[in-house]
């Protein structure tokens, strides 16, 4: 694994979806994945595929040849760029498990912490815990609470919650500590050739409330596909 | 041409963990799906080839406790990796060669007295559905192999028709005194060459290495580690002195590999093996080197293991030579086998 990290490159964390992009283009020889995380790349290689007599090591080859390929690569983030996704989310306490506590522990209102949620645009600044799970940076710092005490054996899919400064969607029923505020229909994950995860990282996120009423026709016309 | 399949295998006793496996859910990591794959990659490797099979064609893994399968239809099979005492009708089935056995056979999975991952190879062409270009079952979320999960009883797996008769021993139809026919050549096992006391790990120290303490880097070197029962697929989880982390800063998780040794709050490393995710939010202080990986994953729990800082240099010029003398071992079973047709 070869790591690049946003401190020597300096890329902010969003732009390392972009970066990997531009590395996936090149279509390395050897290179199985390449994985964005929080401003880093990791480059996961085949070193055998690298063996040479010019450099010392495998290692020192591929690392030479992706600074003479990327050398020169520009790469800008602006709006236009950078994909948005808009996920409704249903806030409805039935759903969002743990709202109420949570404007107990944090002292202010239901509405005012639904709000304070959907009105961030958000940025992934990871994929990772469970195929298609996105840690959502952006979080208003109200929110930043920590982990339950109690995690929960089964978060129902589609829950949205916060935990560690970061929001994220339960792509699946998982074990979890997070805090839940509500749930979603979309599709975080699908296990196909051509779809794998919703979300990628640089993707930006906007989260639109919708009623229960809403959650729930949205709800018969997912089991009528 | 025909797409029919049988079902060869029954699931008398599934073992402990019991799994589909190939080398794995290779190119999905950046969509949060882990890689998977068998534990022991050689020993897949070896016990696919025993019996004609390309090297990372579906096999059986198995971990502490065998399984024990009836089989339908007349097949070769082969075991590699740790040695789990297989038995048909009480007689001892041979580790490390192919075995051509007969409809009707009841193979008896034991327990290994050394390693933990155990392979059986199976001839022909096991058909289980390929979910983002594996077999591999991902217990963790629910797909791959049969199901998604290890195998239970009665579960039974199918093979399909078209290569039925593909196989060693094809024209040997019966057997004689014992209930099955062998080679008089085997394969040895190659994790633990020499079967250490103490497991010697090799590991390519991580920049978070060089900013442990000297005491906590002392520590971690001359600790000798004892594998513990949690450990698993997802890792291997080790207890010894305790490493004081002097300052746990809260820091993002980052991309991790097989290998990837973590430092978690509680001072006892975790070593990250096949079914890990793919990105971890403990520190990690190294990684184990590629060519230590049979002899990391087969370590039993309560077995003892110590760590060697060595190079990334050295682990590199370390697996160039083990991938030429397991390009050298494959070919040779490769040519062994063809001569069984």
């Amino acid at each position: 694994m070869i790591g690049i990290s946003c401190d020597n490159w300096g890329f902010y964390s969003a732009m390392s979806g972009l970066v990997a992009d531009k590395i996936r283009a090149l279509r390395v020889k050897g290179v199985t994945d390449i994985v964005p995380a929080f401003g880093q790349i990791a480059i996961h290689y085949d070193p055998i595929q690298w063996m040479s007599c010019s450099c010392e090591t495998p290692y020192d080859e591929i690392v030479g040849y992706l600074g003479r390929k990327l050398s020169g690569t520009e790469v800008v983030s602006d709006a236009t760029d950078r994909k948005m996704m808009r996920i409704p989310v249903c806030y409805d306490q039935k759903l969002g498990l743990d709202l109420v506590e949570l404007s107990l522990i944090l002292k202010r209102s239901v509405s005012d912490l639904i709000h304070l949620h959907h009105s961030k645009t958000y940025t992934v600044g990871a994929i990772g815990f469970a195929p298609g799970f996105a840690y959502l940076e952006g979080l208003d710092t109200v929110l930043a609470v920590s982990r339950r005490s109690e995690p929960r054996t089964r978060v129902p899919a589609g829950s949205v919650a916060v935990a560690g400064g970061y929001t994220g969607i339960y792509p699946s029923i998982l074990p979890g500590g997070w805090h839940i505020l509500g749930r979603t229909h979309a599709s975080l994950f699908q296990k196909s050739e051509t779809c794998g995860a919703l979300l990628s990282v640089g993707d930006q996120v906007q989260f639109e409330p919708i009623s229960i009423e809403e959650f729930n026709a949205q709800q018969s016309l997912v089991e009528n596909q | 041409m025909t797409n029919k399949k049988f079902a060869l295998i029954d699931t008398l006793n599934p073992g402990l963990f019991t799994t589909i496996q190939d080398k794995g859910r290779v190119g999905w990591q950046a969509h949060g799906v882990s890689v998977s794959g068998a534990a022991d990659l050689n020993s897949m490797m070896i016990a696919n080839l025993l019996v004609g099979n390309d090297g990372d064609a579906p096999i059986i893994e198995f971990v502490m406790l065998a399984p024990t399968l009836s089989f339908s239809r007349d097949c070769v099979i082969a075991t590699a990796g740790a040695n789990f005492s297989f038995t048909i009708d009480g007689i001892p089935l041979p580790h490390g060669r192919p075995v051509k056995i007969f409809a009707g056979t009841v193979l008896k999975g034991g327990r290994a007295s050394r390693g933990a991952y155990g392979y059986l190879g199976i001839s022909g062409g096991m058909c289980i559905d390929i979910v983002m270009g594996s077999v591999s079952t991902d217990t963790g979320s629910h797909f791959g192999g049969v199901a998604g999960r290890r195998l239970k009883t009665s579960d039974m797996i199918f093979f399909s028709e078209q290569f039925d008769s593909v196989s060693p021993f094809k024209d040997v139809k019966s057997r004689g005194d014992l209930p099955f026919v062998s080679t008089n050549w085997g394969v040895k096992d190659l994790f633990g060459v020499e079967a250490p006391e103490e497991m010697l790990l090799r590991f390519i120290p991580t920049k978070r290495w060089d900013g442990l303490s000297n005491t906590a880097r002392e520590r971690f070197l001359s600790n000798t580690y004892r594998v513990t029962n949690e450990s698993n697929r997802m890792g291997i989880r080790l207890v010894g002195e305790k490493i004081e982390l002097e300052q746990v800063e809260l820091q993002p998780s980052e991309p991790v590999v097989m290998g990837t040794i973590q430092l978690p709050p509680n001072g006892q490393p975790i070593v990250l093996s096949a079914d890990r995710q793919t990105i971890g939010g403990y520190p990690s202080i190294g990684t184990v080197i590629s060519v230590d990986r049979a002899n990391l994953v087969q370590t039993q729990p309560g077995s003892s293991i110590r760590f060697l800082e060595v190079s990334l240099a050295d682990a590199q010029r370390a697996l160039i030579q083990e991938n030429n003398a397991m390009k050298d071992l494959f070919r040779t079973i490769e040519s062994r086998v063809r001569e069984l047709n």
